[in-house]
């Protein structure tokens, strides 16, 4: 087969440039003479240029739209007047950010956006691994592929129709959910008016959205799991229970890991379409959130500067987890991000 | 993933715990399934159905008075559908 045969001869060729690059750059650093990065950056451009090539829009992408409008976070430090435009603005230091610590709502927005995002982490992190291990045992291939599919549905609602959904089930005269309080001989209740239902809401319906999806991951890395550590398992008399606890969970760790840092780099972040439509004045003690008071505050009020001072304050502390929290993966269980 | 004959054909019994799992495994399992498809199928039958059915609560499931009034509605929006 003259195909395969190049393509080995192809690999083993890369094989032996690879090595050689390796043999050359510990033999530079042993020298001492450690080449800087942008030389060695264009070496290797030179070497692969299509690799580089393929890369090209995924880094404009991200100098684009991520980096150049970074620029404007000038305007946090300044008093933003749109005649004068951001360069033209005067400096105004640390003014929005200590109006915005010293704030009457600053606690309360705060504490919201905690609650709701450590709330949503604690449930909403744990059930899709449960979810997908459960799965994993069911018996019948036609029952579990059917669950699996049934459970990927919601995740297609957007979010408008979702809450659309959520108002109408919780009615408080016609929503099915009171239909079956009342059925059931209760009071009806008007959840979404009740401050204290509403992270409840929220984060439940948010596990249910998206525990199917979610759990795509983690079924993926139990089947990769090798079957041959099950089988000596069930020889040994293993339960199931037992299976799952010292066989698939420590398979499945790093990935438990690794989105788990993903999830708590955006702790602050708590999504603002859902809140936004979900809030109303009666709940709006539980529910206003700093990106929605950041939307408020900015687009409503078109106090530029004060919102993206919020904005980026924001963005500081999730950049800042995310480190910590990365950290101390790497510390103590070896997997990370980077 | 090769299940061995033995593992396959189901000869070795299964333990009382496995099948305490395996009940509960199903129970929880079906209640999700419900869980899951009886939102979407009460969206679903209250588009076919009389709002007034839906309202006072007589729909559970089933188209109650089945029309298709408000897909005519929205068709006649015409301008207002991109």
């Amino acid at each position: 087969m003259p195909a395969s045969f190049s393509c080995m001869s192809f690999t083993i060729e890369k094989g032996r440039e690879f090595m050689q690059a390796l043999t050359d750059t510990t033999y530079t650093e042993k020298a001492g003479k450690r080449k800087n990065c942008f030389y060695r950056l264009g070496k290797d451009m030179k070497k692969n240029p299509i690799l580089y090539l393929m890369i090209l829009p995924v880094v404009a992408y991200y100098i684009i739209f991520h980096y150049v409008p970074m620029y404007g976070i000038q305007i946090a430090f300044k008093d933003f007047v749109p005649k004068l435009g951001f360069l033209g603005s005067p400096w105004v230091g640390l003014d929005h950010f200590t109006r915005f610590f010293s704030g009457y709502n600053f606690k309360n927005l705060l504490r919201n956006t905690l609650e709701i995002s450590v709330y949503g982490l604690l449930v909403g992190f744990p059930i899709p691994i449960l979810f997908a291990l459960l799965l994993n045992y069911l018996p019948g291939k036609w029952f579990q592929k059917s669950v699996q599919m049934v459970s990927y549905a919601p995740n297609f609602i957007s979010t408008v129709v979702m809450c659309g959904m959520i108002t109408i089930f919780l009615a408080p005269d016609t929503g099915i959910i009171n239909q079956l309080v009342k059925a059931l001989g209760g009071k009806p209740v008007a959840f979404l008016s009740v401050p204290e239902f509403f992270k409840s809401i929220y984060v439940w319906t948010g596990v249910w959205q998206g525990m199917g999806f979610s759990s795509i991951i983690y079924i993926s890395a139990l089947s990769g799991v090798d079957y041959q550590i099950h089988e000596a398992a069930i020889i040994d008399g293993a339960t199931k229970l037992q299976r799952i606890l010292n066989i698939d969970i420590p398979s499945i760790a790093p990935t438990m890991i690794i989105l788990l840092i993903l999830s708590l780099g955006s702790i602050m972040g708590v999504g603002f379409e859902k809140i936004y439509l979900l809030q109303n004045p009666l709940n709006m003690s539980a529910s206003d959130v700093i990106s929605t008071y950041v939307y408020r505050v900015g687009l409503i009020d078109s106090d530029y500067s004060y919102s993206t001072a919020i904005g980026l304050f924001n963005s500081v502390i999730n950049a800042f987890l995310l480190i910590i929290v990365n950290s101390v993966a790497k510390r103590f269980t070896s997997t990370s991000l980077w | 993933m090769e299940k061995s004959s033995a593992l396959r054909t189901g000869n070795i019994s299964q333990s009382w715990h496995d099948q305490v799992f395996d009940i509960v495994n199903i129970i929880i399992m079906i209640a999700l399934f419900a869980l899951f498809v009886w939102p979407l199928l009460f969206v679903f039958s209250a588009s076919f159905s009389d709002p007034n059915a839906v309202w006072n609560g007589k729909m559970w499931g089933i188209p109650v008075g089945f029309n298709v009034e408000c897909y005519k509605t929205i068709l006649k929006y015409k301008n207002k559908i991109p």
